[in-house]
């Protein structure tokens, strides 16, 4: 079967516009959270959140279209991704071969607010709001506005939707439907996410803090993440530059609780011992995990319960870090991001920190890189995903060695 | 690499539920077509669009429990998946668990659900909100509770794109097991009727009239006027043939083929064509099936002005009118995320029926395809069918369904 690599990448979120924007927030060991400007947000547990303010944008390349900012992101990140990869230099007929599997949780949020609040207020409401909510909006936008018109998927797992993706175009690759196929992952900050997410108690009145014993929550953000995802002998045939390779990946439920996690991490256990096998890679040969880490009382212990029963003493040897208090949970754009913070401690040789982490948990008891990134020599990594309902996601990729 | 065979349906219209009696009312023309006075609160007596395809039977019938689930299309996608479990004759076991997935396709999941939440912080305020509204509004809490509720601990993934939901479920879960990530995987799609959804496709100018003459769907009609909102769910079983085989399982049909293409300008019918060309395209080149292997095509076509003459001119272009053609959207209504799966069961009803159904309400036909129309036409049922699902923007995906050997 064809290997699969990753040859372009886009990111936009609150560190800035650019995978090196990202990248050097990650290093330097900045956060991007701030209050929320976009809308008031009095009344939430926390008023904070990983937010992509104006000056970002006004910096980027925007449309000229009026799009709500989820697709915004997606089109920003996807033509980051294509340039890198140099796609937007392929011919038009190669370029309507293109893939796209995007991702997202809450669609264009923004825009449904709007149409649902005229409706329940009894004003006029537009057509164009609710179909630029439809989650497949901003994958048919990149579609047009790039002529990547190969096939195409919306997912939506909520926040193991940006692993997914990736794995899903791993496997269109895989099985010959595309040669090269965009994986993405988008969300936006909206009321209604938020809004839910604070009465469910996810987000901490807090600092967020991965791992750390005084954890009592996560803090959003948004963004979008773009990984150009080809087959090998395609990128090589091309001359394209060649980022990591795609070994493998798994996605899975607990088929337990729509939000309580499961009994001893056994979802996410099997999750991981599925993309190790999926991947032909032995617990041994990892090298560094880019962790969910939301920085929730449950969940931390449970992921770090599962890392130690699939990598057994492998476990206390590596670095194991989550990137949320730098850049917030970006929902479905959670799993992109990380994949491209994972590939760029594989090609850096640098880790990324865990930002405020301050105090060890005995149920935590990995390292978690903290607060300053590291030097360390990553051949193979994980990046693992969970979302409410109940599901995760981790992918596995590898330096990619030439041959 | 194996053959991914269709073992199970799980099917719930507005003219029946499962294969024997959706079949029955599919071959004798029956419509499943209301007249509404009002839906959900919404007065309909003002607008020009009053009919939708609902599901008369109570879902309480249908639930493996006597759980209440807060949304309906929650209560649809499970009810759909236990009537598949239950056709294909399977329990799943802990063994099986981990390896028995889920994929599940809606456009508009729990939209019901996501408006009671958004009302109440409208009202109250971010801490008037509801913990519990929020945690059942989430695009894949359908699949989250049917994982729940049949230990489906395997693959699980949940697509939103419009009318292609659940073709790309099911293109998911067929990838899902041709890469040996899971040996069983419940797969389709469902819709709930939603005041919300209905409201918008008007505003739209989709539905029909909207050229304000008379309310009715007919597909590929020169007069069609758009389509006509229906709600249904439908869940197949997919397995590795050879798991199928294993457990002496009935193989109702085998995913042949899967093609998929965009339409670069969704306003642009020739666009759109070409999109739904070269999805046909694709999907028989994967299988490696020739045109003319062909035993009929199962369209996409509601009525819409647009989609449906794509649709035409490209059946046309790679077919001629040598294969017959027909959209059975008519009988059940534009069921949009459950719209590809059921059009996958009419396909199996077309191979155990030898019958292919008619394209209701369409007297003229708007291309020089071979479309069949009035009634029901005979067939050996022993050729492959093409599926067509094409969204309103213009995206396409085609599914190729081979009959049982």
């Amino acid at each position: 079967m064809r290997r699969v690599v990753v040859t372009g990448m886009g990111a936009i979120t609150c560190l800035g516009y650019g995978v090196e924007s990202l990248w050097r927030g990650l290093i330097e060991g900045r956060s991007g959270i701030s209050r929320i400007t976009r809308f008031d947000p009095t009344g939430l547990r926390n008023e904070n959140a990983g937010e992509v303010k104006e000056e970002v944008l006004s910096n980027a390349p925007l449309p000229d279209e009026d799009i709500d900012e989820a697709t915004l992101f997606a089109y920003l990140a996807c033509l980051e991704a294509a340039n890198d990869a140099g796609l937007l230099e392929l011919s038009d007929d190669e370029r309507m071969k293109v893939g796209l599997v995007f991702s997202t949780n809450f669609g264009g949020a923004g825009r449904w607010e709007e149409f649902a609040s005229g409706w329940l207020l009894g004003q006029q409401v537009n057509a164009n709001q609710f179909e630029q909510f439809a989650f497949d909006f901003a994958a048919r936008y990149v579609a047009s506005k790039f002529g990547f018109l190969g096939p195409m998927m919306t997912l939506s797992n909520s926040c193991s939707s940006g692993t997914s993706a990736i794995g899903v175009a791993m496997d269109m690759i895989k099985l010959g439907m595309a040669d090269i196929v965009i994986a993405e992952g988008h969300d936006m900050l909206s009321r209604f996410a938020l809004g839910g997410l604070s009465i469910l108690g996810t987000i901490t009145p807090e600092l967020i803090r991965p791992f750390d014993r005084r954890r009592s929550g996560t803090i959003f953000g948004e963004g979008s993440g773009a990984l150009v995802i080809e087959a090998e002998e395609h990128a090589k045939e091309r001359r394209a530059h060649i980022y990591a390779e795609v070994m493998g990946y798994a996605l899975n439920s607990n088929a337990y609780h729509l939000t309580a996690p499961s009994k001893e991490g056994e979802g996410m256990i099997r999750v991981l011992k599925q993309a190790l096998e999926d991947s032909n890679v032995s617990p041994e040969q990892i090298d560094y995990i880019n962790a969910h880490g939301t920085g929730t009382q449950p969940h931390d212990p449970e992921e770090t319960h599962a890392i130690k029963a699939v990598l057994k003493r492998r476990a206390y040897e590596i670095p194991v870090s989550s990137i949320k208090a730098a850049v917030g949970h970006v929902m479905a754009a959670a799993g992109s991001v990380e994949a491209i913070a994972t590939i760029k401690a594989i090609n850096e040789g640098v880790v990324p920190p865990t930002l405020n982490y301050e105090e060890p948990d005995p149920e935590c008891d990995l390292d978690y890189v903290p607060n300053v990134a590291r030097e360390h020599k990553v051949n193979i990594a994980i990046s693992i995903s969970a979302g409410i309902g109940g599901n995760n996601s981790a992918v596995v990729l590898r330096r990619y060695n030439g041959h | 690499m194996g053959r991914v065979a269709i073992t199970g349906v799980g099917i719930i219209t507005s003219i029946g539920t499962q294969l024997d009696e959706f079949a029955r009312n599919l071959f004798s023309c029956k419509c499943g077509a209301d007249q509404l006075q009002s839906v959900q609160g919404l007065e309909l007596t003002a607008l020009r669009s009053r009919t939708a395809y609902l599901i008369k039977k109570p879902l309480d019938e249908l639930l493996p429990t006597k759980k209440a689930y807060l949304d309906r299309c929650s209560a649809l996608t499970i009810a759909a998946c236990w009537l598949a479990l239950k056709d294909g004759g399977i329990e799943v076991t802990e063994d099986d668990a981990p390896s028995f997935g889920i994929c599940h396709g809606t456009a508009y999941g729990c939209e019901d659900s996501m408006l009671i939440f958004w009302e109440r912080i409208l009202k109250r305020g971010f801490r008037g909100a509801s913990s519990i509204m929020f945690t059942h509004a989430y695009m894949n809490t359908p699949i989250s509770l049917a994982a729940i509720e049949f230990n489906l601990k395997g693959y699980h993934s949940c697509c939103s794109a419009g009318m292609l939901s659940g073709a790309q479920a099911i293109a998911n879960g067929t990838m899902a097991i041709k890469r040996s990530l899971a040996r069983r995987i419940l797969a389709g799609g469902s819709e709930a009727f939603s005041a919300l959804q209905f409201m918008a496709n008007y505003l739209a100018g989709e539905l029909s009239p909207n050229d304000g003459g008379e309310e009715i769907m007919r597909p590929f009609d020169a007069s069609r006027n758009g389509w006509v909102m229906g709600e249904g769910a439908c869940m197949l079983l997919l397995e590795d043939e050879d798991a199928a085989k294993q457990r002496c399982a009935n193989v109702l049909g085998c995913i042949g083929g899967i093609g998929a293409a965009q339409a670069l300008d969704a306003d642009s019918e020739s666009s759109i064509s070409d999109a739904i060309l070269r999805s046909m395209k694709g999907a028989l080149q994967s299988a490696g099936v020739e045109p003319s292997q062909v035993g009929w095509i199962c369209a996409s076509a509601n009525g819409s002005k647009r989609i449906d003459d794509a649709e035409a001119v490209a059946v046309e272009c790679l077919f001629g009118n040598a294969i017959p053609v027909s959209s059975p959207k008519a009988a059940f209504g534009e069921t949009v995320g459950a719209g590809s799966a059921l059009s996958i069961c009419v396909a199996i009803a077309s191979f155990a029926y030898r019958s292919i159904p008619p394209t209701l309400f369409t007297t003229t036909p708007c291309a020089n395809i071979w479309l069949i129309t009035e009634k029901p036409m005979a067939w050996d049922g022993d050729k492959p069918v093409l599926i067509n699902s094409v969204d309103k923007s213009g995206a396409a995906m085609s599914i190729l369904v081979t009959p049982p050997r």
